[in-house]
């Protein structure tokens, strides 16, 4: 099967991922875009055939209730990734993975296993791409081979040095519409509900439109409209702790961007636990900032994560006796 | 008393399983100074003889028809044991059925019915192959990613660990529904063609090999042991490249050639060699390889 595709000369459109124009022209008008011949769309899962003796559970994304089944019993870190479209959570699984399978982590962590290898690896080639027009409104509960892109999770097991342990991450793999959404519509609350399981919610952030005067403001009003989304329209449990990612570090700097500590401010004051952290998950001049630098930091942070402990009111119960009374001092 | 301990023979296509067979064979039935021995005659013994025929000529066995795949059980037995028996399983699929696992996500009656008797599985890589798919690096993820405008990538197959990772994760599965209390899979990891290896691999470890190019296998080997018992082997069936060397090619058909090639392995905590190339086989099975050798030395 062949696919007419475009490609832009414009480096920041994403022509060629999602088939929309930056610029909003119809690929075929637009002068800066170029049709390109196209190879053969790699081979990804299908259906299962009648005839299969055995099928196994799906391996490009988990639904929730597939994931948490195929737990069996043992604890998994369900992390959610939010952001708008081409913030950076999609690199910023791929790279997750790719360091994972090829001993980026080390030596604290080593890739453990996966149910989610044929995602993980459809994704990394851009195979696994949301399909235009209307997208799923839940998080599935269950997927099936054959399924277009689903909102989903995808797995990851780690084993941590540490411990030692094993540790099971669930990942969310959700389309950025499903953050602007939340963020326009307070009634897109709803399927969020899936982040009270979460052990924590990774805000991905273009740190290049943090940098840009143009653009700073804006972005910044609109992130502190998604805590407040978060905080009242979820209404997140406050245990579950926030990670501000500034994406595309490669670009932009290493050095956490000062408009977004004062978004970390503004979800401490929600109460929300929250952090920034800086990523490159692939860098445009790997010599200065390497490829999948922040990963390992975000990571640790994830699975180090202790939430506060809860400090119970002290109780004085009522004296049965009371001895001043005996001594005639009151 | 201890039989049919099955291990099934897997790897996708040109990884060195029917050389591997044919050589097996031929020191189970008629070299037999390894731990293995033949137990009787395999039902169908046409391929068998027609690839260990082709060995001893001289020649790398081939598949008689690449596009045919012929199911194999070789009855194998522990010699002085009467007791322990097994049979290697070779199943009745082309090696690109192990592709469609992955793809599919599901496996046919060829593997489900064979199952229950399934103690240990040898997976085979064999490193100079052209059907070795090397893992996705950055730098072809960051030609992917690294700029909006990019041209349409190649179509690029399932990196060979990736597949063999999840066909492993895939057996379990299916031994645990199918019985809730197992005894641990035995997973031998087999590099074919050891001898074709650049020197300064070749005189490390199979698993030395495994972490240099096979990461991600590496790992999943090295964190796994509480589910699966994990082993890995470099295997020579000739000791030299029959098919470049012509020098090398005379010398062996005029030497034994059932003594030929060489086993590595790591079973006692060292690099190891051995003439054994039954041994991967008796690994799988369950048995301890290396105390058997002693026994069979003091006998």
């Amino acid at each position: 099967m062949t696919t007419l595709r475009y490609v832009c000369s414009k480096p920041d459109c994403t022509i060629a991922a999602t088939g929309k124009c930056l610029e909003l022209h119809e690929p075929a008008e637009c002068p800066n875009a170029r049709a390109a011949t196209a190879a053969p769309v790699a081979e990804q899962p299908t259906s299962p055939g009648k005839e299969a003796a055995r099928v196994f559970p799906p391996a490009t994304e988990l639904g929730l209730k597939d994931a948490l089944s195929v737990m069996q019993g043992g604890y998994a870190h369900l992390i959610a990734i939010l952001g708008a479209t081409d913030a950076g959570k999609t690199c910023m699984l791929n790279a997750i993975y790719l360091l994972a399978s090829h001993a980026g982590l080390a030596p604290r962590f080593r890739f453990a296993g996966s149910l989610t290898l044929a995602g993980f690896e459809l994704r990394t080639r851009r195979l696994r791409k949301w399909q235009n027009g209307k997208l799923p409104d839940q998080l599935a509960d269950h997927t099936t081979h054959a399924d277009p892109r689903n909102p989903g999770l995808l797995h990851l097991a780690l084993s941590d040095s540490l411990g030692p342990r094993r540790i099971e991450l669930l990942l969310t793999d959700l389309p950025g519409e499903w953050t602007t959404g939340l963020i326009k519509q307070a009634q897109r609350a709803e399927r969020f509900e899936f982040l009270q399981r979460a052990d924590g919610v990774v805000i991905a952030v273009d740190s290049k439109k943090l940098r840009d005067p143009g653009q700073k403001h804006s972005e910044l009003l609109i992130l502190e409209h998604l805590v407040d989304r978060l905080a009242d329209g979820v209404d997140l449990d406050r245990r579950i702790p926030i990670y501000f990612v500034a994406c595309k570090a490669d670009s932009s700097g290493v050095d956490v961007p000062p408009e977004l500590d004062r978004v970390v401010s503004h979800a401490m004051s929600k109460g929300f636990a929250a952090q920034a952290v800086v990523v490159a998950s692939f860098s445009h001049n790997p010599d200065e900032v390497a490829n999948g630098y922040g990963i390992q930091s975000l990571v640790e942070a994830i699975v180090d994560y202790q939430p506060p402990k809860r400090v119970l009111p002290v109780v004085r119960p009522e004296p049965k006796r009371s001895f001043g009374r005996s001594l005639g001092t009151t | 008393m201890e039989s049919d301990r099955g291990v099934l023979l897997v790897g996708g296509p040109d990884m060195g399983k029917t050389n591997y067979l044919a050589r097996l064979w031929g020191a189970a039935y008629k070299f037999k100074t390894g731990i293995l021995r033949a137990d009787g005659l395999p039902d169908d013994l046409e391929h068998l003889d027609a690839i260990l025929g082709s060995l001893i000529s001289g020649n790398f066995a081939e598949r008689p028809n690449p596009n045919e795949h012929w199911h194999c059980e070789i009855p194998l037995k522990v010699e002085n044991d009467g007791g322990f028996r097994g049979k290697l399983i070779v199943p009745d699929c082309p090696g690109e059925e192990w592709q469609h696992i992955y793809k599919k996500n599901e496996w046919s009656d060829t593997w489900e019915d064979r199952i229950d008797g399934v103690h240990g599985c040898l997976c085979f890589v064999r490193p100079s192959s052209d059907e070795l798919r090397a893992p996705l690096d950055w730098m072809t993820c960051w030609r992917l990613f690294g700029t909006g405008n990019v041209d349409i990538p190649t179509t690029e197959e399932t990196p060979t660990q990736v597949e063999m990772v999840h066909w492993i994760q895939c057996l379990q599965y299916a031994k645990r529904a199918r019985k809730s209390r197992t005894a641990k899979l035995r997973v031998g990891v087999v590099v074919s063609a050891w001898d074709a290896l650049p020197g300064n691999v070749r005189n490390g470890s199979p698993l030395q090999y495994l972490e240099s190019d096979l990461p991600l296998l590496h790992q999943f080997i090295a964190t796994n042991a509480p589910i699966y018992d994990f082993a890995t082997f470099g295997v020579s069936i000739a000791g030299g490249d029959l098919k470049a060397d012509e020098d090398f090619r005379r010398e062996y058909q005029e030497g034994d050639p059932f003594a030929a090639g060489y086993v590595i392995h790591d079973l006692s905590g060292q690099r190891e060699e051995s003439l054994d190339h039954t041994l991967p086989v008796a690994w799988a099975m369950g048995l301890d390889p290396l105390a058997r050798a002693r026994q069979e030395a003091g006998s």
